[in-house]
């Protein structure tokens, strides 16, 4: 019985895979949460900075979830998927330019990079949205390594959707 | 590449590192921690096959830290 097709369950194929190991389950729910309620990113700069580490990555089972609390323009998700950062304001285009470089070019990643990200949401902020383009890395190569399968889903409030994992 | 931490450390006297660093966000570093530590406190796999694949990923991705 493979990972992917094991269960009739109607919980998520990442959750149903996750839950191969519970004991690590609820303490990666944990971490993800806390990751996407830290105060000091705001909502819609991380759901841009994971759309755009998806984009990146070429996964599509992370780019076809939606976070309910964030709405994105058709034309916004048009130019996330393409990489035109211009069309976001200053503070946006600098989170985006992080979660551009840190999937296939950390090492690439400049002091003015930092620092732009770090005069608009300061240095807790800074730390902050690092993980979560750090994460959403591990997410993205976690997703297409397993081949779970994309299909659009909007969740209540990322990453649970009435508690289970998107 | 940046020869000193971008960010310092948010522990005072205590150097950058990144425990120190990521004290600016005490809930993420707490979460981190607690889903870090089940990682290696799982017996599901070895702890020297974990090891080996610590090292080995910290090479390929060029991280001396």
């Amino acid at each position: 019985m493979s990972f992917k097709d094991g269960s009739a369950s109607s919980l998520p194929q990442m959750e149903q895979m996750l839950n191969a190991r519970p004991e690590l389950l609820q303490k990666y729910k944990d971490f993800y949460t806390t990751l996407c309620r830290d105060p000091s990113v705001p909502d819609r700069l991380r759901e841009l900075c994971r759309l755009r580490v998806a984009a990146v990555h070429g996964c599509d089972a992370e780019w076809r979830l939606r976070d309910a609390r964030v709405p994105i323009s058709e034309d916004e998700l048009r130019h996330l998927r393409s990489g035109n950062a211009g069309a976001f304001t200053d503070s946006e285009q600098a989170a985006l330019s992080i979660a551009e470089t840190l999937p296939f070019g950390q090492h690439q990643l400049e002091d003015d990079q930092l620092s732009e990200v770090r005069r608009h949401i300061g240095e807790r902020g800074t730390v902050a949205l690092l993980t979560e383009c750090a994460f959403f890395d591990v997410v993205c190569r976690w997703k297409i390594s397993f081949e779970i399968e994309a299909r659009d889903r909007l969740v209540a409030e990322m990453p649970l959707d009435d508690g289970a994992l998107a | 590449m940046s020869t000193s931490a971008r960010v310092p450390s948010a522990v005072p006297g205590e150097p950058a590192d990144f425990r120190t660093v990521m004290a600016h966000t005490p809930e993420i570093l707490g979460a981190f921690f607690d889903l870090y530590a089940a990682f290696w406190q799982s017996e599901v796999l070895p702890a020297q096959l974990k090891e080996l694949t610590r090292i080995r990923n910290a090479r390929v991705t060029d991280c001396g830290y």
